[in-house]
This record gives structure tokens, C-alpha cells and sequence, in this order.
């Protein structure tokens, strides 16, 4: 079950306005890290420099000098 | 209320999504955000392309552009949304402020509003083509009543699959990705049947400067796919990681743009219009009229209903939006679209080419400041709770809940694109031609809210960076 509104997790400072339950028990499962996302790794940011900076300039190159 | 009640409803609030519940895979992934990227503005993008340059060049330097605007988008709102499961709007509070993220909100609103309320408009029109091609409205009848009404049609309908949320937006996706086939079987029958003509074919507003031409297809394409910053956290936010991100959003919501816009360039260079219902008949017959019509109208729903989505859930980051049910927000969200498609569909749809320029004069600026706090300010250490905390000891609160190095960094980065080209009139200075105006703007931007963040900011222990 979620905690009743203005309940506060080990991470919310008791000086602070209370989050929504909801939003307050969200948020400490991202800041323990178990329910948080990743950014891109190593392998992504490689496809998005071939796709995004490397493929561009080839179209490029290809269309000022080819067509 | 329980977790599972919650966990059910969490994909319609602006609330951080937690992993367990962000389950879309790449191909799900991808296939959402090519239905939502595919639709008829591809022809009209192509159609402004194809009045600078011909058919080769056109597609190059539109296919290059989009790219380019697409990693821009996802390296700005990409990171954030992604760790957090947050949207778009929610991924600027770091910069802008607790109460400074408005001014990206009414961006993404404006946008999405305007993008939506052109292509219900375009989807009346090609419903109105295919019961003209099918006899069931005589040709030549006024569409004035028609239009609208179709319009309002498409409004309940994106209201009623949206009532699912994102399971609506999954839903309807995997049904109206067939129209990228259709799409590309239409550039098939176009270029196939026309190509001598394609091949001559001169554009109508090339100027004598060749590079400018070519740095115009660039720039159409750049700024054409900024727009999608409005869209893509609320779709991506659903997946996990950026491993399974990357590569469905540079295809999946990248390339679909560029490969049917080449539709519009060829058939403005050909058949002087870029609107495949006005030219589908003549070129293929009134069948190939009605199966294109059909998946015409499709395309547009389909994004319709993506754009309506991520807006709605960037309207949730207001505090009065966020109590409000879902069905509130969605009805929120779709008046000014139903009231622009039945008021003044024409109007609107006759000022798109300055709309479309528009686009980038905000966006570009605005991923530049994202990725230049991200990844050169903050080192990509943001604090979740601080985006949240709106009250004025809160790490994001800046002066007053607002940033003033972001909102000075994006009006130089405003008037940057502006001085390099002129949105309305196309006029153009300095290095435009060399360099386009979205990437000046983006790095004029990023590097002066780098300065100033530096020099007043961070001294004065304001937005949570580590000095």
C-alpha cells in the first residue's frame, strides 16, 4: 500500500512542503536506485554518434558531391 | 489507494515512472514512435524542401537534417526522461526553475497544439477526398461544413483511444504503422511512373546560391524534427534505459520523416502539390485513391493521438492540471485543437510554412541549454526530489522559482536563429549558409548559459551545482 498524503520517506526533509504520497514514495524508489532508469551506456551513445553525427555528414557529402 | 491501482494510472501523470512499470521494449518502442512521426506534415516538410532544391539534394540534406535535429532532441530531454520516467516539460526544471519549466510547457503546448490542429485538419481533408472518390459527397460540394465536422469526429476519436493512456497510444500504433508502408509505396508509384519528369524538374524557389539551397534542406529538416523534443519524453519515459531508446527513436522517429517527406518533394517538383489525395487519383487511379486516402487519414490520427498524449501529460506538471481526471485533461488538451479545425481550418492550414519555421527559433535553443547543463554543468548528477520540491529552499528554485541565465540563454538563442534567418521571410545572414540557424542558436545558447551559470549562478549557490 501507498503511505497516507504528507508521510515522509528517509529521503524527504521534514522543512519542505510534503509530496503527495504517491509522488513522495515514487521518488524515494528512484533516489534508492532500484526503480531508476538508465542513461544511455557506452553502446548507445556509439549508435547515436553513427546514426546522429556520422551518417548525417555522409548524406551530406554525398548530396553536395554525388547528386 | 493500492500500488496496482496506482501502477495503472501512473502513464497519465506527470509523475516519475518507476522501472518496474516502464515496459516497453525497442520494437514496441520503435513502432510508437514511427506512428506518431509518420504523417502528412512529411509531405508538407517535403513540399517547403522541394521548393529550394531538386529531388536528390532535396532528400539528402532533409534525411541529413533530421538526424541531426533528432540527437539534438534525444542528447537534451533523452537523459532525464529516461532515468526518471518523466516527460519532456518535467526534464527542464533543472534549468528552468521550479516554477521557470511554464515557459517550456506553453512551448510543448503551442506546438503540439498547432502540429495536432493542422494535421485533424489535413485528416478532414483527405476524408473528404476519399467520400468525394467513393460518390458519397458530390464533387465540387462545399467542404466548409465538412471539414469541421470531420475534425470534431477526429477529436472524439483520439479522446476515446487516449482514455487508455499510453495503452491507447501502443494499441493504435501497432495497428497504423502500416501506413509507413503505404507511404512508401506512394513514393514508390510516384517516382516510378514520373521519373524523366522528377529528373527535369526545377525547383520553383531555388536561389541562384546553390550552398544556400542545400543548407535550407538541412535547416528545414533540423527544425522539423526539434518539434518532436514536445513528444518524445512522454514516449520514451515507457522504456527502461537509453540502451533500448537509442536506436527506435533515431529510426524509429527519425527516418520516417525524411524517407516520406520525399513524397512532398516529388510531388511538388512534379505535380506542383504535395497533398498525395490531390494528386493519388490522377497518378494511380481512383482505387490506389481510396487505399492511400484511407491510410492518409490514418497517419494522422496516429499521431494525432501521440501528440495529444505527451501534451496532456505535460499540462499534468501544472498543479490545477494534476488534480484533474484524466478525462479532464484530455478534454483540456483537445479544445483548442477541435476549435482551430472548426473555426478557422483554412486559415490556419495557409499560415503552416510560417509556423514550421517558428518551430526551431524556440527548440533549438532550448536543447541547448538541456545538454549543455547536463552534460557540461551538472556531469549528469540531478536530483530527482529537488524537480519536485517546489518550495523556495528547494535545489531548483533559483530566484523565485525561475532561472534567470536559462530564460536570458534562450531569448539570445531566439535571436541568434532570428539574425541568421528570418523565419517568415526565408532572409538569411552571416553564416547561415555555412552552418544553418538551429545548430548556432543551440551552441549560442548552451555556451551562454554555460558563462552565465558559472559567473552568477553557481557563486551564488543557487540550482543545486557543485561549485
Amino acid at each position: 500500500m501507498l503511505r497516507e498524503p504528507g508521510a515522509a520517506s528517509a529521503g524527504a526533509d521534514p522543512s519542505r512542503d510534503p509530496l503527495p504520497a504517491e509522488l513522495e514514495e515514487r521518488i524515494a524508489a528512484l533516489e534508492s536506485g532500484a526503480e531508476c532508469g538508465e542513461d544511455f551506456d557506452r553502446a548507445s551513445l556509439v549508435w547515436l554518434l553513427l546514426l546522429g553525427v556520422v551518417m548525417p555528414v555522409a548524406l551530406l557529402a554525398a548530396g553536395w558531391w554525388l547528386a | 489507494m493500492s500500488v496496482a491501482r496506482a501502477a495503472s494510472d501512473a502513464d497519465k501523470s506527470a509523475w516519475p515512472l518507476l522501472r518496474s512499470e516502464r515496459t516497453w521494449g525497442p520494437f514496441r518502442l520503435g513502432v510508437a514512435l514511427a506512428t506518431a512521426a509518420a504523417a502528412t506534415w512529411c509531405y508538407l516538410i517535403g513540399e517547403y524542401t522541394g521548393y529550394y532544391l531538386d529531388f536528390f539534394r532535396g532528400s539528402l540534406a532533409l534525411a541529413a537534417g533530421s538526424m541531426i535535429g533528432m540527437l539534438l532532441v534525444l542528447l537534451a530531454a533523452g537523459p532525464l526522461c529516461l532515468r526518471f520516467g518523466i516527460d519532456s516539460v518535467a526534464s527542464t526544471k533543472p534549468q528552468f526553475g521550479t516554477r521557470g519549466w511554464v515557459i517550456p510547457a506553453l512551448m510543448q503546448f503551442v506546438s503540439i497544439i498547432g502540429w495536432n490542429s493542422l494535421l485533424l485538419i489535413f485528416f478532414a481533408k483527405s476524408l473528404t477526398q476519399l467520400l468525394m472518390t467513393l460518390g458519397w459527397f458530390a464533387p465540387g460540394a462545399s467542404s466548409r461544413f465538412v471539414i469541421p465536422m470531420t475534425t470534431l469526429f477526429a477529436c472524439v476519436f483520439v479522446y476515446l483511444v487516449l482514455l487508455r493512456g499510453a495503452s491507447g497510444v501502443t494499441r493504435i500504433s501497432s495497428f497504423l504503422v502500416l501506413h509507413v508502408f503505404v507511404g512508401l509505396w506512394m513514393l514508390w508509384l510516384l517516382v516510378s511512373r514520373q521519373w524523366s519528369a522528377l529528373m527535369s524538374a526545377v525547383p520553383a524557389m531555388a536561389r541562384p546560391d546553390p550552398l544556400w539551397n542545400y543548407t535550407t534542406g538541412v535547416e528545414i529538416g533540423i527544425s522539423s524534427l526539434l518539434s518532436w523534443w514536445a513528444y518524445i519524453g512522454a514516449m520514451i519515459r515507457m522504456a527502461p534505459n537509453g540502451r533500448t531508446a537509442a536506436v527506435p527513436v533515431m529510426l524509429g522517429m527519425g527516418a520516417p520523416v525524411p524517407l516520406l517527406s520525399m513524397i512532398g518533394i516529388a510531388g511538388v517538383l512534379v505535380l506542383k502539390t504535395s497533398d498525395p489525395s490531390s494528386w493519388l487519383r490522377t497518378v494511380g487511379g481512383p482505387v490506389y485513391a481510396v487505399i492511400a486516402l484511407t491510410f492518409v487519414a490514418a497517419a494522422n490520427l496516429g499521431t494525432a493521438i501521440a501528440g495529444i498524449y505527451a501534451s496532456a501529460v505535460g499540462l499534468r506538471n501544472f498543479r490545477l492540471v494534476e488534480k484533474l481526471p484524466w478525462h479532464g485533461v484530455l478534454l483540456l488538451t483537445l479544445a483548442p485543437v477541435a476549435l482551430v479545425g472548426i473555426l478557422i481550418p483554412e486559415v490556419f492550414f495557409a499560415g503552416f510554412g510560417a509556423f514550421l519555421a517558428l518551430i526551431g527559433v524556440g527548440f533549438a535553443p532550448l536543447c541547448g541549454i538541456q545538454i549543455a547543463d547536463y552534460y557540461v554543468l551538472r556531469r549528469r548528477r540531478v536530483d530527482i526530489r529537488a524537480m519536485f520540491d517546489a518550495s523556495p529552499a528547494g535545489a531548483y528554485a533559483f530566484w523565485g522559482g525561475f532561472n534567470p541565465a536559462a530564460l536570458i540563454a534562450l531569448g539570445a538563442g531566439c535571436a541568434v536563429y532570428v539574425y541568421l534567418l528570418n523565419p517568415i521571410s526565408y532572409a538569411s545572414h552571416g553564416p547561415f549558409r555555412w552552418l544553418t540557424a538551429s545548430l548556432p542558436a543551440a551552441f549560442a545558447s548552451g555556451l551562454l548559459y554555460v558563462i552565465l551559470t558559472r559567473r552568477f549562478v553557481v557563486p551564488r549557490r543557487r540550482g543545486g551545482y557543485t561549485p
